[in-house]
Parts: structure tokens; sequence; C-alpha cells
């Protein structure tokens, strides 16, 4: 009947254009469709609470699986966001039994597929392999799910790809807008956060946090999976049962979201100089992907923005050639995500294109659908639906979808019928009820003072510079290290050092340091691997500084002479780049437990300032150390700094304790040495000499 | 002792497995016929889902575009969704959609592939839309003016815009002196404005005629009726003049390049290193096609484990064959962590390509490379367009559709000399090609200024 109906208004229109041009050929008209059903699935439940799928298809050699845990973003606090991810990710990266390299062989060797990632609201494990690897990849799957290692240098190597990773990201509006777009509209709700962190928060993140999110979320009670391919159910169950049958953990209870904040007209734009283009985003809080509306809305965008010929992409792309693509959509979720139109233009196009959006929303509150507009929709939706779920493994993640979401069990074999039950009337009822024009965020990432007065129409308008976002941050900027410098922070800066330098002996006997010798040992944690060091360091103060680690493998000198600075590696002497000469210089006053740091700030020649009651800044030149006094002791216990890490310039901090007393002064023997929040090193001095009389030959190049 | 044994008797089971029949794609029965004007069809039914992918093949590309009208072939792509006689501009799209499809269409170097995936039973409609364009292009002056913009926003989105955006263009330009891939199918912002309604007309009536082109369907038809249908709307276009074909020769490389390249939009050091290679179809493209697996195909590659996992010196590196019909090349590719030096992760480039020649790769690594392979035999063609995205490339860039059921064995038969042999021969020092990408600090703090 409906397909009659279909066919009517199609010849109708095709009518119409033959009107206009007399001699067009109309289309040719469709023969009657085949039948098709979404394909069944097997259920079953497992005694530990994991809910199975299995969805059986022999046409190729080939089973895939996916499991999913209620493990998403969601669930992480804003200041660790990318924990989750984080979490995922390290999955795939060592088991108890296999290392992260013998898991990629596993994997590799037989041409399978092996993932995690993380969502909002769920983490997914996916395997892909062929038939006769089928129990290999649910043996690994399961390994990677119930037994992850989270060894520390695995989530250390983690970390520093994902710093250079935002290096380049961050450099790239087409990756930036979405997020700021998620931030704006959302405000403070969990969806809101990038799922990946940011370069701070992935600071916050250690192990523990990693294990305790992998033991409060990964469970089978908060699990379900689904087998598709060339297995029967029977079998699918047996390969779910034999790997994943004993898994046993406790479920935490699923928590309810809160909805996110409602909808305000505001404009974010971010600032980057040099785009020569600019990307928009235009939007606000959409619905929960059970909301009784979802399906009709999703039809109406499909109108408004949801397709090649939608009005939104007509009118920018076809129409007035502004950009390679505009569209709308909505990222549904257990709770509200975004409802976005987004779109990119030339720089000096940005505010046309953006009233042009504003525009067409508007005239979309007022009429969401023509009859023609309506029919196509329709007809797209009921018609593709057998495209998008041609293979076992599309049609597995749609049964999936019916977990996460509360969805009835017969979802996806009812989903025709009720799209083909929906109505104009209702569609345009559904979309005039939820758009709400007057109340739309702008977001624009591009060359801002090319449009960003012209956006203040729409709303109160923030301009961020690019460098200074921070998505985490309530007011979306990075916290920058600004001390107010006053006679009180100044005076308290003071009092702390003066406090710190009597505990250690005393300015006289501090002063009377001309050079010192120490010998130690150093365990270094390396992307390589651990190693362990013995050091010499001697300092001539004011300028002379050398360093010998010696490595299992060769040893390794640095050295500052007064002027210049050179290295060596091995037999291999080398002069010091210019710009390693000024890092190398940060040890002279470090070192020692920072009896430099202290002499310098008791005799005026470096600024001290209180940021907090057991803290000052220290300045002199360039380089600033926050120095953190034991409040019980006064004596230094954490120094903290910028300094070039591996992977390029990193917060460093350097943990003093086991203080003893050398010739009446206070010395810490050994130090942590963490960079970007990950261990880098332990030291322990095994021999200090103060004033042996280091001459300045010492220091020569060899 | 006892563990080296076992991991040998580890790939000897693993090498066995290989062959295994339970792993072996299902062979397409691929049908093909030849109309009288010229125009080819190959087909391959399959009626396992109501659903159809329909494909035409133009074999025409960028490197067919005339001197000054570099991204033409793209931007004339655009044209062909611009309006024929009985469908007017951007109707193509909705007739698709309202049929429940979806479609699109991409330009390379060597082919223009314009296709649809819908209900089996709007099969006549796609044919009919598809041969209507074919006959006619009605486009008007103010259509193509538009159209132009919106390929430029796309020049600048994907190339302009983004961090190594123009990586490629600096890729071809130094690779290539002569051979017309010099340049990427986008092309430059100064020839496609040069791009007149003239060219669009002339680029039609000379490239877009049934010798020219090449229909492929996979899916839910009958072999005869889709044959008959085709027929019925193809038969009457007129063939074409014969083809102009390239001959533009690329000399040897003898002596090895070094280019740095200061790229505003970079935010870390980069390093290319390129050679030239035999064309798409020439014997040594499996070995090599083998090697880039080892290289670079999973975690425990070799680029991945040494630049990405071990020295962590590099953010991301890949080594990677292009198969053209001319001159081809290989290119390794690294993002150079920050803090690492650029000299150093050239140097590991390098030093990994040269290992493969000094010594043959283990029986494991071929092992692997080949189940990867016949992985993506079987995991890279689960849909109908998967497969015809190959049958067509077999079809037309290689003029053998057969080879759809048979290059996986081309795959199987490599051995651990012949990847020796290839890296020796192609990916040596003197036929390098090696490009520094170094941000360019000062353009941007120029900009910020402003």
């Amino acid at each position: 009947m409906r397909t009659i109906t279909l066919l009517t208004s199609i010849s109708l229109l095709a009518a119409t254009l033959a009107a206009q041009t007399a001699p067009k050929q109309t289309p040719p008209p469709p023969t009657a469709p085949r039948p098709f059903d979404f394909p069944k699935a097997t259920s079953k439940t497992l005694p530990n609470g994991l809910r199975v799928y299995v969805v059986e298809d022999h046409r190729l050699p080939l089973v895939a699986a996916t499991l999913q845990v209620l493990a998403g973003n969601a669930y992480v606090a804003p200041e660790k966001s990318g924990l989750a991810s984080m979490t995922a990710g390290l999955l795939r990266e060592g088991t108890t039994t296999r290392t992260s390299q013998q898991l990629a062989k596993a994997v590799d060797n037989v041409g399978g597929n092996l993932s995690a990632s993380a969502g909002d609201d769920i983490s997914g494990v996916a395997m892909s392999f062929m038939k006769s690897y089928a129990s290999l990849g649910m043996e690994l799957m399961a390994d990677i799910t119930r037994n992850p290692a989270f060894a520390q240098e695995e989530i250390d190597r983690q970390m520093r790809q994902a710093q250079s990773g935002f290096a380049v990201s961050y450099t790239n509006p087409e990756y930036l807008a979405p997020l700021a777009g998620a931030r704006a509209i959302l405000g403070a709700h969990p969806y809101a956060y990038p799922g990946e962190g940011t370069p701070a928060t992935l600071r916050n993140i250690k192990r523990d946090d990693i294990v305790g999110f992998y033991k409060a979320n990964y469970s089978p009670g908060r699990a379900w999976i689904a087998v598709a391919g060339d297995v029967t159910p029977a079998e699918g169950f047996a390969l779910v049962e034999k790997y994943f049958g004993t898994w046993n953990a406790p479920a935490a209870p699923d928590t309810k979201l809160a909805p996110p904040p409602a909808p305000k007209a505001q404009v974010l734009i971010v600032d980057m100089p040099t785009a020569v283009q600019t990307q928009i985003v235009v939007g606000h809080v959409g619905v929960p992907r059970n909301h009784p509306d979802y399906l009709a809305l999703v039809m109406a965008n499909q109108i408004f923005g949801g397709s090649f010929n939608s009005r939104i992409n007509m009118k920018l792309r076809a129409n007035e050639g502004l950009t390679y693509g505009a569209r709308s959509g909505f990222e549904p979720n257990r709770q509200a995500g975004g409802f976005q139109a987004s779109t990119f233009t030339r720089t000096e196009k940005t505010a046309d294109a953006i009233r042009m959006i504003m525009d067409l929303l508007k005239e979309f509150k007022e009429n969401p659908a023509t009859q023609a507009e309506f029919d196509e929709a329709k007809a797209y939706t009921l018609g593709v639906f057998g495209i998008s779920t041609e293979t076992s493994g599309a049609v597995a993640s749609r049964i999936l979808t019916n977990y996460v979401y509360n969805l009835p069990e017969d979802y996806w074999v009812n989903y025709r019928k009720n799209v083909q039950a929906i109505t104009r009337e209702q569609l345009s009822a559904a979309l005039q009820k939820f758009l709400q024009t007057d109340k739309l965020t702008v977001v624009a990432v591009g060359n801002a003072k090319e449009f960003s007065k012209a956006l203040e129409v729409y709303g109160p308008t923030r301009v961020i510079k690019g460098e200074d976002i921070d998505f985490v941050a309530a007011d979306l900027l990075k916290v920058k290290e600004k001390v107010v410098v006053s006679g009180a922070t100044s005076a308290a800066g003071k009092a702390l050092i003066d406090q710190a330098v009597a505990a250690m002996g005393g300015l006289a006997k501090l002063q009377s340091i001309k050079d010192i010798s120490l010998k130690g040992k150093l365990k270094l944690t390396l992307p390589q691997g651990a190693f362990d060091a013995t050091t010499e360091e001697i300092i001539l103060y004011p300028d002379r500084y050398k360093m010998v680690m010696t490595l299992p493998m060769m040893a390794i000198t640095q050295v500052l002479d007064g002027s210049a600075g050179w290295m060596a590696q091995g037999a291999q002497v080398m002069d010091l780049p210019a710009q390693m000469v000024p890092e190398l210089a940060k040890s002279i006053p470090t070192s020692g437990g920072g009896i430099g740091l202290l002499v310098a700030a008791a005799t005026g020649k470096a600024e001290v300032n209180a940021v907090s009651d057991d803290t000052v800044l220290w300045k002199s030149g360039g380089f600033e150390v926050k120095v953190t006094f034991d409040k019980a002791t006064h004596l230094p216990a954490k120094l903290a700094y910028k300094a070039q890490g591996m992977t390029g310039p990193a917060e460093t901090e350097s943990s003093l304790s086991d203080y003893k007393d050398v010739d009446g002064i206070k010395i810490a023997y050994t130090s942590l040495i963490m960079q970007n929040g990950q261990k880098m090193g332990e030291g322990a001095l095994t021999e200090v000499k103060l004033n042996p009389g280091v001459a300045p030959e010492s220091f020569k190049k060899k | 002792m006892t563990k080296i044994s076992a991991s040998l008797f580890a790939i000897t089971l693993c090498a066995q497995c290989l062959a295994t029949a339970a792993d072996t794609p299902p062979p397409l029965k691929i049908h093909t016929a030849e109309l009288p004007n010229g125009l080819k069809i190959v087909l391959a039914e399959d009626r396992s889902r109501p659903v159809i992918n329909l494909q035409v093949w133009y074999h025409v590309g960028s490197k067919d575009e005339k001197v000054n009208r570099t991204g033409f072939a793209h931007l004339f792509e655009h044209m062909m969704f611009r309006g024929s006689k009985n469908v007017g501009p951007e109707e193509h799209m909705r007739i698709v959609r309202e049929s429940g499809g979806v479609l699109n269409a991409y330009t390379s170097f060597d082919q223009t592939v314009y296709w649809q995936t819908f209900p089996s039973n709007f099969l006549e409609r796609m044919i009919w839309l598809e041969a209507d364009r074919l006959a006619s292009l009605d486009v008007s002056e103010a259509n193509f003016k538009k159209e132009r913009e919106v390929v430029k926003e796309e020049r600048r989105l994907r190339f302009e815009n983004p961090p190594y955006g123009t990586l490629l263009e600096e890729v071809l330009k130094n690779t290539f002196t002569n051979y017309p891939y010099k340049h990427s199918p986008i092309g430059s912002m100064e020839d496609l404005n040069k791009a007149s309604i003239t060219d669009v007309q002339e680029f039609h009536s000379l490239y877009y005629v049934p010798n020219n082109a090449t229909i492929v369907a996979v899916g839910d038809f009958d072999t005869k009726e889709a044959v008959a249908l085709i027929t019925k709307h193809f038969s009457s276009i007129p063939k074409g003049k014969p083809i102009p074909r390239i001959t533009t020769k690329e000399p040897e490389l003898t002596a090895g390049r070094e280019v740095t390249v200061k790229d505003k939009k970079a935010p870390l050091d980069a390093v290319v290193t390129a050679y030239h290679l035999p064309s798409l179809g020439h014997p040594d493209t499996y070995a090599l096609e083998i090697a880039s697996a080892i290289l670079s195909s999973g975690q425990s590659s070799r680029l991945y484990k040494r630049l990405v996992y071990d020295e962590q010196s590099a953010l991301a590196a890949q080594g990677q064959s292009l198969f053209l019909e001319g001159p081809s090349i290989f290119f390794g590719f690294a993002v150079v962590n920050q803090g690492k030096n650029i000299k150093e992760v050239a140097t590991s480039l390098e030093y990994t390509f040269g290992e493969m020649a000094e010594k043959p790769v283990t029986d494991e690594e071929l092992g692997k490379a080949k189940n990867q392979t016949i992985a993506g035999f079987i995991l890279g063609r689960e849909g109908v367009q998967a497969r015809a995205d190959f049958l067509g490339r077999c079809a037309v860039l290689l003029n053998n559709p057969e080879l759809y059921n048979t290059e996986l064995e081309n795959y199987r038969k490599v051995t651990a000399a012949d990847v020796q042999r290839v890296v020796k021969k192609y990916l040596a020092k003197n036929r390098q090609i090696k490009l520094f990408i170094q941000p360019d600090q000062s353009a941007a703090k120029e900009a910020a200024k402003q």
C-alpha cells in the first residue's frame, strides 16, 4: 500500500518537472521491492550477568564480536577527562600474561583486528578474525577485557603519544570546533568534555586512577556482547562462555546522568590567526536517544541538514558556493547530547554563512517540512535501512544500541513500521516543540578579527585565543601562572625562605659553600625501559656544572664551563646545542636539594613570592621554580619547574626526602623525579662532599 | 634453546594455516560484455541482500589534465551533478535519495568514478541517471562558477587549513619531474580560477564517451536483465574519438635528492622518504605490497615498533606504496615527536628500509603479511560497494576483471627472497627523495601580529 503512495508522489513530482521543460524524460519507475526482514539475533544471559547476542551470517568466513561496557567518558570527573579513553586504549597494551608486543603479534600474525575505545556512555572492545582464528580472537578479546596489566611504562608511552598528538590537533580548526561547540552548548555536563582529554587533564591521570576506573566499571553486570558472522548461535554462545563465562567482577550500580543545561543565546570565537577558512557550529541541546520524538526529529533533520539535498547544503553549497559541505545532526546518547548545524567557509564569508544558517533555522521552525520534503525523507529513511544493515557487523551494532539506550528488544524489527507510521503533522509538531531559535549557540574557529564584530548580534560574545583554550577550565582559559606580586606575597615568600635557610643550617653556613661534589645512584624510567645509572655531579658556584651519568651501555657527560657547554657520549665529544645551555644551567640552583635557590633568594639575587602558605614562586633570569616546603621541618620538599623532557617541554617535579646532616648542613639524599605526571627517575645519593676544592679546570672541554 | 624451537614450531604451524580453504574469500561470478559504442560492462550477481552498488568508471584522471588546468578532472566530476538533459542541477542526488540510496564520486590520478548503492528494485532508474549525464551535460555558466567556489572550499578544508595538508603536493612536486603525477588531483587555486565552461564541454566530449567508460555492478540483479537495461539506456550514445593517452616518460632517478620545506601549518617536524616504483600490474608489485605490510601494517610492524614504540621518536610512522598506471611511488613518512631530532628520525626510517635490503624478512613476518593480505581480501570486501570498488580497479586499471578472483594467489606466492630483492632494487638510497618538513614559525608569528 505504502509503495503505491510513494510511487504516486514520485510520478507527480516528475510530472511537475516535465511540465516546466517540455520534452524531458521521467525517471523509470521501480520494480516491486524484494522483501527484507531485519536479521534475527539469538540472545541469552550468562550466569555472571553478561548478555550475549549472536547474529548468524555465513556469507563470508569471518567472525566479529563487540563487547560494550558502561564505562564511557561521562563517568569521569572533568579534571580527569581522557581517563575512560586512556583506560580503554591501554587494554590493548598488555595483559597479565601478554605484553603489548606479544598481543600485537598474536593479532597481526593471523591478520586479525582487535581494538578498544571509549565513547560518551560506553567503552567498547571489538575483534574481527577469519573464521579459523575465531577462537583465538575471542581469547585475546577476553584477555584484554579481563586481565589488563596497565603497566606503568605503557601508561607513560600512551601519555607521551597523546601529548604529541595534541601538539598536532590543537593547530587544526577542524579538531577544535566540535570541542568548543560541545563545551559551549553542554556547559559543565559530563558529555561536554573532550573524550580524549586535554594536555592538562592527561597530566592529572595516574595509574591508580586508571586501575580504579577499570575496577569500578568493567564488569559483566555492566556489559553485553554481540557475536556476528560465520557461526551458529550454539557456536557463538560456546565461544563467549568459554572465554567470558568465568568473568566475575562486582558491578557498580548504573548511575543516571542529569540532563544538560537549558539552551541560551551566546557566541564563542576561537581565534586562529593563520586560518584561511572558518569552522562554524550552530546549535543547542538535543534529545536523548530513547526520546519518544527521536525518529520524527531525525527525519526532520534529514530535511534540514541530513543529506546533500537538505536545505542548509543546497543553500550554502549549491546556491551560494560558500562551502564544500553544510550539515546538521543529533548526537544522541543516554542523555541529550547536542543538536548542531556545522559548516566551514573562507574567512571573509564567515559572517554571511552564519547569518544564512540562523535564517534557515528560523524558517525551519516556521515550516519544518513541505509535503515533497516529507515524502523524500521518509522514502530515504525506509530505503536506506537495507543498505545500512547489509553486513552482519552492522546488524550486530544496531542490536547493541537497544541495550545501551533502553530501547525495546524488537526496536529494529519494527523500525520501518514505526517510520512508516510517522505523519508530516507529527514531524512538524515535534520539531516546533524542540527547536529554540532564540537560544542558539554560535561557535566560530578561525581568524577572529575578520568576523568577530559581526557575530555580536547573536548574543554575548567571547573571543578566546587558540593557544589559550582549555576545554576543561570553567572559563575555558588555561590557568596562567600569574602571581599577583605585592608587598604581602613578597614578605611571606621571604619568611618561608628564611625558615628554610635556618632549618638547613643557617645562611652563613650555606654561603660558605663554594663547591660541591655529589655521587649517587639513579634508577631511570625511560621509554626504552628501566635503567640503573650512577651519577657524579660537581658544582663550582655560580656558573660551573658537570654531570657524568654512567649507564650500562655508555657514559654521558654534560658540562657548563662558565661561558659555554659541551657534552660527551662514550668517546664522542661535542658542543652543547645553544638551546640546551640554559636547560643545563637549571641544574646549578636545583642540585643538592636546592641550596643554590635558597641562597639566591636569601641574598636578594632571586625574586620570591608566596603562592600559598607552604610554597613560593622563585624567579631569576628566565627561570621559574615553585618551591614547596615541608610544614613541619621547613626544609624544601618539592621543586617544580619546566624543563626539556623526553618528548619536549615537560612539567618537572622533584620531590626531596631523606635529609641527612653533612658538616652541619641538611642535604636531601633521595629525590623522585616526575615529568608530565609520569615517573622519570629515582635518585639516591651515596656520597656528598661540601667544599672539596673543585678546580675550574675540571670543567674544561676534553 | 627450548624456547626457540617452540616458536619455530609455531611458525610452521602458522604457515600451514595460511592456506586453509575456510579462509578463502568466496569467488565472484563475473560477467563481462561490451556494447558496439565501446561501453564495457562488468557485473557480479550476489542476491544475498536486496542491495546493488553500481559504478561508472571513466578512464580519465588528474594526469590527463591540460597544462594550466590542474584540478580540472575533479572540478569536472562536480559538474556531473549540475544537470543533464533530463535531470536538473542536483536532481541526481535527490532522485537517488528518494529511492533510498546513497551516492558519491571521486577523482584520482588515473580515474574518475561515480557510484550509488540502492535498493535493488531501483536498478533501471540508476542506469537511466548515469546514461543521461554521459549522453549530455547541461551546466549553466552561473552554476559552473558556484561549483568552482565549492571546490576551492574543498581545497581549503583538506589542503590549506589542516596541519600537513600540503604534504602530498610537496611529495609529488619533488618526486616527479616530468610525469603529470607531479600535481595532486585537487590542483592549484590559480588553475582552478582559469578553468572555464568551454573547458567543461571539451572535457566531456573528449573523455566522457562510451569508449572510455566501464559500468561495474555488484549485487541483487539478474545478469541478463541488467545487461538488457544497460543496453537499452546506453546503446544510443555515440562512440567518441579515440582517447588521447599520456606518453610522457619520467626519467630514472640515479642520485638521491634532499629538500627542506617550511610549512606554516606544521606543528611538528616531519620527514618523508619517497622512491619510484614500477606501474600497477608489474610482477614486482606483489612483493612490494608485502614489504609495505611488513613495514607498516599493525602495531607489530617494523616502522611502528622501531620509531613509535621503542624509540618513541615518531608520533606516527608509515611506509606505503601508491600504485598507479604510470610511474608509481613508495613513501616512508614519520611525524617527529616533540624534542626529537628530524635527522635521527630520517636515519631510523632509512635504516629500517636498509635492513630489509640487507637480510631476508623472517618467515614469521612473511606469514603475518600474507595473513593480513588474505584477511584484507575478506574483511575489506564485505559489502557490495567494497567488492565493486575492487572489481572496477581490476577491470579498468588492470584491464582484467578476473584478477578479482586470482590476485590473492599472487600475494600468496611471494617469498622472503622476493621481498629482499624488490626492497634492494626499488628502495635504494641512490633512488631516494628525502623531504624535511619543518614548521615555519615566522609565518605563524607574522599572522598573529596582524
